[in-house]
């Protein structure tokens, strides 16, 4: 059976509303229906603006494959791989095959099933397919050496043997580097001894949303074994956090990204947030932190506690907040749709006369500092690991 | 797409190559609305073979001229979240996509109108009024937050609290249209080519009725002028049960002609009295909600107090706010989309006297009901009971929508077809026993054009003959 066919009840629970392409958030959010410079809650259908790149179309498309109206072309193929699968379609849509007046349609399910297809039946662009070989071959999806995944805290104390251990992610360790920093101060403050793997690998979401489900599985397996000595694995990385929980079978170990870690010890009194932070902040929730994981207020808890922090909220936010771009693959094939949506975000950012976003994802710092580049505006992005760290005197 | 439309060229010319696409799963991306009719249950309608997105009025009027010269059909379609089956062209052809025409152009507090581009959806109008502490009379169709103000004018729609304000049509002040042949006239005082400000009927003939409920046949609307109103401040909710359909029935039927209530739904039968309002005890078979709305504190009670004097004069029990801010929830239908969310959904509605609605009730309920009971799914709510919801919702003082929404699995290609059939047969049905029906799209296009008298019929023809002698708008809708 294709991965799609078992997704045929999502396909035909949609009655075509529209939300998912013109709504930006229910009102229950505040007075504003429609924050300027947005037309709805997806970004990639803001910027494209024709149906096939909004849920609703993208539904309509799985349904032509399934009734063998259309077929994998090389252009719906590349269309297929546009969707940031950030699930805000899911957040607006009304609909719910299983559980009436609970989250709608998951689509970003369905766009991820088409994928599956699209590599079993060879059909996979060229750079989805070199992508997928990149990572298999240096188990990043950077091309950087595999030797090189640690070097990052060469100069950190942290120790062979622990209880606790920090998967660090492809990102933090290659790209975002001071956040994997920024989460080791934080962890050795708090008087955590952790380790941090050398034989670590991508924890496989990147290959999950290219489609390439069977070699992800061997990535997760491979995780799963080197990780197993460790009663407690800590994660700055969302992405990574909801890999480990919701594609990685029976853990035998307990698991919490950084914010939740931090909230709880900042709650049991382990960590005081005692030096100032002077800035007013904006947060973005990282969608597979918020919506993924429903983790909105750990994050904001500790952001409170930064004293002389000022903490606005931007519109939409929360379950409803904008994807920064970078998800579903979308910032490796599109790179230009990924900025423009980033640039986007800013927009909504600045509307709160914050100098700074602050997020708790090492992908959407680095999407959003790539799009302060290409617009100049004058903004900060920060990881939340990076203040928390400042105020903790680490 | 094995080779460029040959209109390609020259379309993307006009609007930019960003704003067309003639893909073939772009074409299919842009097919159906809400009711089924679609491929491959359809022989009606087909995918269009080429998407256009128009910017402005200029570029409608490019694009309808080119249309004409080339004799390529064109359909007209917003957010294409209607139940008529009118945005998926009968014959392939061009489709105009309105959604990127969405400005709010002006809020005239002198005219106390608002003027919006047609693709502007209900939310974006609403939550620019609402900055300024107006609101439109109604606030859009029930569920459709997505909806456009352009086919809400083409359908003529009845919306979210029409029971004060009426349809659509009674709150339009002015219309934009580009005409088959891409000349753009204004409708109302802005047919006068010096006038700037919103009224309807003022300077000769009532040229924008014609255009409302035309499902797009006669031009293409660009631009809408709605009269507005200050936001009330005072809002009374208010539900009663009732253990007769008649009952309720009959305290609906006077309440709404007070012409207090600003909206209501009568919800009948056990199935759908649990999902609106699962505080009735077992014995409401029928529950009624409405809200009054005033500026003045004194008033709305006062009009709370007449209302709610008819609904115990019925025997109707108070069940309180809950229910009505339920229904209501900040106006946005929710309720409505709930009920769709189980499973696809085949709605059968229909305008009719309020006090006709009540009229062998239960026997047409039955009767209607009947031959689907297997077919649907369980109400997730009520297992015992098939999944259907039977309300009305006022669309004015005496007239009701009469809405059945029947729920069955869409997976299953035996059950569409079965269902889509039987719509057709309502629709006639529906139509035999006098009702009105206002989504004339290809769904009951057939249904309403054979209740019309041969005279109507042939009006609408010469109309359309002189405005588009070679039917590329649209074409097949109203049969025409």
């Amino acid at each position: 059976m294709s991965s799609l066919r078992k997704y045929q009840k999502d396909v035909y629970q949609c009655f075509r509303c529209g939300y998912c392409r013109d709504v930006v958030a229910p009102r229950t959010l505040g007075s504003i229906f429609s924050p300027l410079g947005i037309n709805g809650i997806c970004p990639v259908y803001d910027v494209k603006r024709f149906d096939h790149y909004s849920a609703r179309g993208r539904l309509q498309i799985a349904r032509g494959i399934l009734e063998e109206h259309l077929e994998y072309t090389p252009s719906l193929t590349e269309t297929i791989y546009t969707c940031l699968c950030c699930g805000a379609c899911r957040e607006i849509c009304l609909a719910d095959p299983n559980n009436p007046g609970r989250r709608g349609i998951n689509t970003p399910a369905v766009l991820l099933a088409m994928r599956e297809d699209i590599v079993k039946a060879g059909l996979a662009p060229r750079t989805i397919v070199e992508s997928a070989s990149n990572i298999k071959e240096n188990l990043n999806p950077y091309g950087e050496s595999k030797d090189d995944r640690i070097k990052w805290a060469r100069e950190l104390d942290i120790v062979k043997k622990a209880d606790t251990a920090f998967f660090v992610g492809c990102a933090s360790a290659y790209k975002r580097k001071e956040i994997g920093r920024s989460t080791a101060k934080i962890l050795a403050k708090a008087g955590v001894k952790f380790s941090v793997l050398e034989e670590e690998w991508c924890c496989g979401l990147p290959l999950i949303d290219m489609g390439f489900r069977d070699l992800a599985q061997e990535f997760i397996n491979h995780n799963i074994e080197a990780l197993s000595r460790f009663n407690r694995v800590v994660f700055s990385c969302p992405e990574c956090y909801r890999t480990f929980k919701n594609y990685y079978k029976q853990l035998p170990f307990q698991v919490a990204h950084i914010t939740e870690f931090v909230s709880d010890l900042i709650e049991g009194g382990d960590i005081k947030l005692s030096k100032g932070v002077d800035k007013k902040v904006t947060y973005h929730d990282p969608c597979h932190l918020g919506r993924g994981m429903g983790i909105y207020d750990a994050p904001r808890k500790i952001l409170a506690k930064i004293p002389e922090l000022q903490l606005v909220e931007m519109l939409p936010t929360r379950q409803y907040a904008w994807c920064c771009g970078a998800g579903g693959g979308v910032k490796a094939m599109f790179p230009d749709l990924s900025i423009n949506i980033a640039s986007r975000k800013l927009r909504l950012a600045q509307e709160t006369c914050a100098t700074a976003v602050v997020s708790a994802c090492p992908h959407c710092k680095t999407n959003l500092l790539d799009a302060v580049e290409e617009t100049r505006i004058d903004f900060n992005i920060y990881d939340i690991t990076e203040l928390v760290a400042k105020s903790m005197g680490a | 797409m094995s080779r460029p439309h040959p209109l390609y060229t020259e379309l993307a010319g006009i609007v930019g190559s960003e704003h067309v696409t003639d893909e073939d799963f772009a074409c299919w991306a842009t097919v159906g609305d809400i009711s089924l009719e679609m491929p491959p249950e359809s022989a009606l309608v087909q995918p269009p073979t080429i998407v256009v997105r128009p910017q402005n009025v200029e570029q409608v009027s490019r694009i309808l001229k080119l249309a004409q010269r080339t004799r390529t059909p064109v359909t007209v379609a917003g957010a294409k979240s209607g139940a008529g089956g009118a945005n998926t062209p009968t014959q392939g052809g061009i489709l105009l996509d309105m959604l990127d025409m969405d400005k709010v152009m002006e809020i005239d507090e002198d005219s106390m109108a608002v003027l919006a581009q047609a693709g502007c959806t209900w939310s974006k109008l609403r939550t620019a009024l609402e900055k300024k502490g107006y609101r439109t009379g109604i606030l859009g169709p029930h569920g459709c937050l997505s909806a456009t103000l352009g086919g809400g004018v083409a359908y003529g729609i009845f919306g979210i609290d029409s029971a004060k304000y009426g349809m659509i049509g009674e709150q339009v002040a002015s219309l934009e249209v580009v005409l088959p042949n891409g000349d753009t006239i204004r409708t109302g005082s802005r047919c006068n080519r010096n006038t700037k400000w919103l009224f309807r009927y003022i300077n000769g003939p009532d040229a924008t009725g014609i255009f409302i409920g035309s499902q797009g046949v006669f031009g293409i609307i660009t631009e809408v002028a709605l009269k507005i109103y200050p936001i009330p401040q005072y809002v009374e909710f208010c539900s009663y049960w009732f253990d007769s359909y008649e009952a309720g029935f009959v305290a609906m039927y006077k309440i709404q002609q007070t012409g207090y209530i600003s909206d209501g739904i009568i919800a009948l039968g056990r199935n759908t009295v649990q999902i609106m309002a699962h505080e009735a005890p077992e014995k409401a078979l029928s529950v009624i909600a409405f809200t009054i709305e005033s500026n003045d504190e004194r008033i709305a009670k006062a009009q709370k107090d007449v209302c709610e004097g008819i609904a115990l004069k019925e025997n109707g029990k108070d069940l309180g706010p809950e229910v009505a801010k339920r229904a209501a929830y900040d106006k946005i239908g929710k309720m409505y989309r709930i009920e769709m969310s189980w499973g696809a959904s085949t709605a059968w509605l229909g305008a009719i006297p309020t006090n006709e609605m009540i009229m062998h009730l239960e026997e047409r309920i039955k009767e209607d009901i009947k031959p689907y009971e297997g077919m649907l799914i369980k109400s997730p709510r009520r297992p015992d009971l098939p999944a259907y919801t039977y309300s009305g919702i006022p669309m004015g003082q005496t007239i009701i929508n009469d809405s059945i929404i029947l729920v069955f699995d869409g997976a299953n290609p035996l059950l569409r077809r079965k269902f889509y059939d039987a719509d057709k047969e309502w629709f006639e049905r529906s139509c035999n026993r006098g009702r009105g029906l206002y989504w004339i799209g290809m769904r009951c296009t057939s249904a309403i054009v054979n209740s019309y008298s041969p005279q109507y019929r042939e009006f609408l023809r010469n109309v359309k003959r002189a405005v588009d002698p070679n039917m590329i708008l649209n074409p097949g809708v109203l049969e025409l």
